[in-house]
């Protein structure tokens, strides 16, 4: 079914003239209308800017222009990535009518791609939470049980893939925001190694951890996206000169002889055993296909997720500061001076989860307290990013469940709060020593799917994309669709 | 190793000043339950032996200025500077008064 296909075969038939771009966007338009009340993936649909390009495109490729792989290829962006001209409101009310006045460098690198864009997607309010419940225009629903949460904060992202609502789309990643919602929607997601992607025009929650990557139906896609996003930015002095390689052409090698470690304490996290079954019964698919499985230790695991709950916070309350209402944002309440506008306007603009971690991030960073919290935190992010030093001179890569679960009801988080953190502790490690990690569908539990993370050397996507990509060559979890509507 | 401050009424009165956000009285006492549960948690991170370590601030450890040339290049039209804001007027920003 053409919905289901991935962007690579998309371009193939579109270069072979068998499809037009005008016709998969208004396939992928009439598929949106049709089940996008359902599951709410969208926060701005950008439905005519979408045809015209796509006429666009087809015109060009009618004349016989040498276009790229992903022109004409329907896709989706998260909400607070700035794209020019098109509303981006970050899933707040302080922004809910904020029109960007600029391209982030992705867009404008996406653009020169000449990729379509449907719409930008929902995700918790300035991508702070783990279930897009958060955001100012109301939960995304998780595609495989519209009763479960699609992760977060690019719950949006995760779901419009899943629902074929887009071929695939654009998320970011600051303690598993693209990992989780993919591994819960059954795609696939990367966060790249911290400098890979350009962060100029997205807006900064964690600045020294977030990074922009793709969100896609399988390996390839996911290579051809990230290879189309990355880059030294000269806007953004965190991006690295690092050259980026051609993705595409390392998929098909063989994986013999790779050694992969199995950090044993991401398994003592209370991860469930239908989880775990099936995160393990992928590794030993690693193994068939020639890799080198061994357990090893990480000994600072354990902190991890602490020193990550202590550096987002604290980062997000300055980052949060530049929302006074004054040039743009949500403005109201008590006009008597600037100060009570601006106070008044965030208390009314700014949501539970986002105050909650405003005053923490501030409180942990108070005189008497930074010593003890917020710095001592980014001391553990030194031995954390030292147990990867360690791990990494003996193994080519680490393999980990993605979350220790797969999604849950709304509400979950209401009642369970620490327990929702604790599924960050697989993936925000990797943010933290800033390392590249992917998840890819290993299976479903109770007909929810659940992934398998493969963590990487610093800027080694190349290695993490041939052992997924030899994965999912050997499998065919990434061909499982949620049934909607009664087909898949 | 000091002791951290409590949970109170009036420490959440001085860190919603700092944010420049208001909570209620009921959202007061369960911030209050939340933080403490959280602070309970997180508390373990002080088991930790840190004493010689150097703290990471950023991934690439990039510690150069970034600089360039003074060139002056395009930059927002008065129009687009001023599309978004809540109030405006010719070309300025409309506010409260200031003091």
């Amino acid at each position: 079914m053409l919905l289901h296909k991935p962007a690579h075969e998309l371009c193939e038939l579109l270069k072979a003239k068998e499809i037009s771009s005008q016709e998969l966007t208004e396939m992928y338009i009439n598929r949106i209308e049709e089940i996008e009340p359902r599951f709410n993936a969208y926060i701005t649909k950008t439905h005519e800017l979408a045809r015209a390009k796509a006429k666009q495109v087809d015109a060009r490729r009618a004349k016989g222009e040498n276009l790229h792989i992903l022109a004409g290829i329907p896709m989706a962006i998260k909400d607070n990535i700035q794209t020019n001209g098109i509303l981006t409101t970050n899933g707040s009310k302080m922004l809910a009518n904020f029109i960007a006045p600029y391209d982030a460098t992705i867009v404008h690198k996406l653009k020169n791609a000449d990729v379509v864009l449907l719409g930008k997607t929902n995700m918790d309010e300035f991508a702070m939470g783990s279930t897009t419940e958060n955001s100012y225009f109301g939960a995304t629903k998780n595609p495989w049980d519209e009763s479960c949460v699609p992760g977060g904060s690019s719950g949006g992202s995760a779901a419009a893939v899943a629902a074929s609502e887009a071929c695939y789309a654009i998320g970011s990643d600051t303690g598993g925001s693209i990992r989780q919602p993919a591994a819960f929607c059954g795609i696939v997601g990367l966060k790249p190694t911290y400098g890979r992607v350009s962060k100029y025009g997205i807006t900064s929650f964690a600045s020294s951890m977030e990074q922009a990557g793709p969100m896609t139906r399988d390996v390839e896609d996911c290579a051809l996206v990230a290879k189309a996003i990355s880059g030294y930015d000269e806007k953004d002095c965190m991006t690295s000169e690092v050259e980026v390689p051609d993705y595409q052409a390392e998929l098909g090698k063989s994986i013999k002889g790779l050694r992969i470690g199995l950090p044993k304490e991401y398994f003592e996290y209370g991860i469930e055993k239908q989880t775990k079954d099936k995160v393990f019964a992928a590794i030993k698919k690693l193994e068939d296909l020639g890799a080198i499985v061994e357990e090893m230790s990480m000994p600072h695991t354990e902190y991890a997720l602490r020193a990550y709950y202590l550096i987002a916070p604290g980062e997000c309350s300055s980052n949060m500061a530049c929302f006074d209402s004054v040039r743009y944002g949500f403005r109201g309440g008590n006009m008597l001076n600037v100060f009570d506008m601006s106070r008044e306007s965030r208390t009314l603009a700014f949501g539970r989860e986002l105050k909650k971690r405003l005053m923490f991030g501030t409180y942990i960073q108070r005189e008497g307290m930074i010593k003890d919290y917020f710095l001592r935190a980014q001391k553990v992010r030194t031995l954390i990013r030292q147990d990867f030093e360690v791990a990494f001179k003996k193994y080519d890569l680490l393999v980990t469940s993605t979350t220790y679960a797969p999604t849950y009801e709304f509400g979950f988080k209401q009642a369970e709060p620490l327990r929702v953190y604790e599924n960050d502790v697989y993936t925000a490690s990797a943010n933290l020593a800033d390392v590249p990690a992917i998840t890819i569908p290993c299976g479903l539990v109770d007909g929810k799917p659940v992934g398998m993370q493969l963590i990487g050397k610093w800027f080694d996507e190349l290695t993490l994309f041939r052992v997924a990509h030899a994965f999912e060559q050997a499998t065919d979890f990434h061909k499982n669709t949620p049934v909607i509507g009664g087909c898949n | 190793m000091s002791m951290r401050m409590p949970f109170s009424v009036e420490e959440l009165e001085i860190l919603q000043a700092l944010t420049g956000v208001d909570i209620n009285p009921q959202e007061t006492k369960e911030f209050i339950a939340e933080y403490n549960n959280l602070m309970g948690w997180l508390d373990k991170i002080k088991d930790l032996d840190v004493k010689d370590v150097i703290p990471t601030t950023n991934g690439l450890r990039i510690l150069n200025n970034a600089f360039r040339e003074d060139i002056i290049e395009d930059s927002f039209s008065v129009e687009e500077a001023l599309m978004n804001a809540p109030e405006a007027d010719g070309n300025v920003f409309i506010v409260p008064s200031i003091y």
